[in-house]
């Protein structure tokens, strides 16, 4: 048998599932917030798109959901940056780390969104503690700046970083630092001219992946969240369930736009990781 | 602790090893503890620090006859196990492909096989629910299998991917030159090799449906009861924080244990990768 077509073959059912199942109800999903397929009323053309963006819940959602995603993925990529490169020294700090990194890693984040509510509520664990010692905490749950969700998503995603940035250190990493120590770099400039820019297409990706995430992601602002603005995911699912017919289209067209961020997000990261890389090694990919 | 005092350390003394490895430990264990005393108190009031009454009325809540947890539970399982079968032989015969093969368009394939990571799943459900109520699977245990399928497919595909790259083809072609048929080399050559990462990825694809909400829920219709969807119920509409709290415990604990279990097989780049597949 030719060894092309076995491998076309071998690899046809996994990649059937995802363009029929997946690829399928993308495209479906896009001509019904067109009018063009489903149960809806909507008329053909943009008009889906043009109700869904005119009104200010859309831009405070947008908003909202931009807020959340930035602070959240900068703050777990700073936090787990910082613990990787303070573990890295010793191969007993990595087991460990990485062991226990790996343990909340499967952890759903429905879960984490009700540990971090229990936490963080206005009769939580925190304001319990704050009281004791005689502090006043303002409203952290259901608040104006999302700070429980961002706390879930950082508590879940800087585990995430930890390890890879971790896994990306064993790599060619230290021989190009220990060249620049020897040609007199100092710790500080060796961590800002070497070590960050070597590591910076893994932490872009993950930073990506948790961006992503944390702008389609739906169970911790449902849970953790205010009643209005409600950040993208949530809006989506409302308009999508909502009574009216063309509320369907609606939704659809919120998700699709969700996903058109998300994939704008990594297309920059492709670019950005490949300079990164080349100043250090000086290396043209 | 005389570690600490090296002069060259990246971040200052400020942060030496085993601080930075009790807060790692404290980070990821700190939220989850709280839930283990709420699910056995039913009077904790505001402001005391520790509940003044331990009580089983939550579990029994979360397990009684109103309760649907255990009937909540075989149905996660029993999904999970549906989409961790059939994600773990798409994915092994896939990754066989991508590791070992050339194959025309192999860019293209590979990014399709990335979208379900960059595209939220719900956009697809919503898109696709029509077409399951037509075909008469909404609402179904049918349904929400094939809803989370492709997701936990092309997680399996990019870790098998990774396992077969691991293994020598050479020693397949010497079973087919000494006269083993083409099943028989890969059973008997390759598929010992691949055990480890079979598991992980059986794994990998069971947490995925385990987790799942929301695509349960826009196919399921409510009708296909699964954990997670219970968890919210309760978290969201009951106000009874030792339920929630029991019926967490119970949706944490298969995760947890089958990571512990299964931690000594994870390389850095699998675990990676279950970062990814929530």
């Amino acid at each position: 048998m030719n060894h092309r077509r076995t491998g076309l073959l071998l690899i046809l059912p996994a990649l059937a599932t995802v363009v029929l199942l997946f690829g399928g109800g993308l495209g479906y999903g896009f001509a019904q917030s067109l009018g063009l397929a489903g149960f809806t009323d909507t008329p053909v053309g943009l008009a889906a798109y043009q109700r869904v963006t005119e009104g200010p819940a859309f831009t405070d959602g947008l908003l909202l959901s931009l807020w959340i995603s930035t602070v959240a993925t900068g703050l777990a990529v700073a936090i787990g940056v910082a613990a990787a490169l303070a573990l890295r020294r010793t191969a007993a700090g990595r087991r460990t780390a990485t062991f226990l990194a790996q343990l909340g890693l499967p952890v759903p984040h429905l879960i984490g969104a009700v540990a971090i509510g229990l936490l963080l509520a206005d009769s939580g664990l925190l304001a319990r503690v704050a009281r004791t010692v005689g502090v006043a905490l303002p409203a952290l749950v259901a608040d104006p700046h999302a700070v429980a969700v961002i706390a879930e998503y950082v508590w879940k995603e800087a585990p995430f970083v930890l390890i890879v940035v971790l896994a990306a250190l064993g790599g060619p990493v230290a021989e190009h630092e220990r060249i620049a120590a020897t040609l007199g770099a100092r710790p500080r400039q060796v961590l800002r001219h070497v070590t960050l820019p070597l590591l910076a297409p893994s932490i872009l990706a993950v930073a990506v992946l948790i961006f992503a995430f944390t702008l389609g992601a739906y169970e911790v602002p449902a849970l953790l969240g205010r009643a209005y603005p409600q950040p993208l995911p949530v809006l989506a699912y409302q308009r999508f369930t909502a009574a009216e017919l063309s509320g369907r289209a609606e939704g659809v067209a919120i998700a699709l736009l969700i996903a058109v961020i998300a994939v704008a997000a990594a297309l920059a990261y492709t670019g950005a990781s490949r300079r990164a890389v080349g100043r250090v090694t000086g290396a043209r990919r | 602790m005389t570690e600490a005092r090296r002069p060259r350390r990246p971040l200052g003394a400020a942060l030496t090893r085993p601080t930075v490895l009790v807060l790692t430990g404290l980070w990821v264990a700190g939220p989850l503890l709280p839930l283990a005393v709420q699910a056995f108190t039913d009077q904790w009031f505001y402001p005391d620090l520790w509940p003044n009454r331990w009580s089983l009325a939550g579990w029994e809540q979360a397990l009684g006859p109103q309760s649907r947890l255990a009937e909540a539970v075989a149905t996660s399982i029993g999904i999970g196990a549906a989409v961790a079968v059939l994600a773990t032989a798409l994915g092994a015969a896939a990754g066989r492909a991508l590791a070992w093969y050339r194959l025309p368009g192999r860019r293209l394939i590979e990014l399709v096989l990335l979208a379900p990571v960059l595209v939220p799943p719900f956009a697809v459900a919503m898109g696709a629910q029509i077409v399951y109520l037509r075909a008469g699977l909404a609402d179904s245990l049918t349904g929400v299998i094939l809803a989370q399928l492709p997701a936990a497919t092309a997680y399996a595909t990019l870790l098998m991917s990774g396992v077969w790259a691991g293994v020598d083809p050479a020693l397949e072609r010497q079973a087919r030159t000494l006269g083993a048929g083409a099943w028989r080399a890969f059973r008997e050559v390759s598929l010992p090799q691949l055990r480890g990462g079979l598991l992980v990825a059986a794994m990998f694809a069971f947490l995925i449906s385990w987790s799942d909400y929301l695509l349960t829920l826009l196919i399921g219709g409510g009708v296909v009861t699964t954990v997670p969807l219970l968890l919210f119920a309760t978290a969201a509409g009951s106000g009874n924080q030792a339920a929630t709290a029991a019926i967490a415990l119970v949706a944490v604990a298969p995760p947890l244990l089958l990571t512990a279990l299964a931690a000594r097989r994870l390389a850095g780049r699998d675990t990676a990768l279950l970062g990814v597949g929530r």
